[in-house]
């Protein structure tokens, strides 16, 4: 089975985005890799390197990102792996928690990493709710006019 | 348990359908439609669901997602293959029993 590493800034955030996956799809190994060692806020490379090789097991890994910087450690992560270790990781660039989602809940099929990552990308057009597509209502909201200032003096 | 009546030879080229109401609140949403997901992913069976002019795959909780099904639509369930009259009883119970959901 494939496996995910969720590389965010904040422990927490990357611990709620487990958390929510296991819900969903418990059977599936996800590592979180969120913030730095000394608990503030950032992305360690080291941190993403332990996360993969905590899944050597899986079926290959997907790793998801929150922001910025959590690429450019995931990619220092990688530059130590060897070819064949590098083989079988997707880094994601779909959107964190619609990705992890729907790939958990696929990767809990044991489909092939491809297909994996093929799901999380199609996060990117995940309905959010029943509001998606706002109506055209104008806004009722109309601007008070406020008095003008007095002339100064 | 498949009635004994439904199940053809195997791979009959005969759809089973049923068509069912939702009933939990939420609708089909992410941790239903996670929850139909695997339960399609147990049985030999290409699984749809329609809803209205929109089909889905039962595997796919993308698929499922956006069919944005609610409480009180009609859905449809279409299977094919070995198993397809165990998957569609499976698929109906869980959606008539809510997701296990209110």
């Amino acid at each position: 089975m494939v496996g995910l590493v969720i590389v965010c800034h904040s422990a927490r955030l990357a611990a709620g985005v487990v958390e929510l996956v296991a819900q969903l799809a418990p059977e599936v190994p996800v590592r979180a890799a969120g913030g730095l060692p000394d608990g503030s806020l950032g992305t360690s490379a080291d941190t993403v390197q332990r996360a993969i090789a905590d899944l050597d097991n899986a079926d290959g890994v997907l790793i998801l990102l929150d922001l910025g910087s959590a690429a450019m450690s995931t990619e220092i992560a990688l530059d130590g792996l060897s070819h064949d270790q590098r083989a079988r990781i997707v880094v994601s660039d779909a959107p964190l928690v619609e990705g992890a989602v729907l790939a958990a809940v696929q990767a809990s099929l044991d489909l092939p990493l491809a297909e994996v990552a093929a799901a999380a990308q199609d996060g990117r057009r995940f309905p959010k709710g029943t509001t998606a597509m706002p109506g055209r209502r104008t806004a009722s909201r109309r601007a008070i006019d406020a008095p003008e200032a007095p002339p100064e003096g | 348990m498949a009635e004994p009546d439904g199940s053809g030879p195997a791979g009959q080229a005969r759809p089973v359908e049923a068509t069912v109401v939702l009933r939990n609140q939420a609708g089909l949403h992410a941790r239903s439609g996670a929850a139909l997901v695997k339960t399609a992913a147990r049985f030999d069976a290409r699984v749809t669901l329609q809803l209205k002019a929109q089909s889905a795959n039962a595997r796919s909780l993308m698929d499922l997602l956006r069919l944005g099904a609610r409480q009180g639509d009609g859905i449809q369930i279409t299977a094919t293959g070995p198993d397809a009259t165990a998957a569609v009883e499976a698929i109906a119970a869980l959606m008539e029993h809510g997701f296990g959901e209110e």
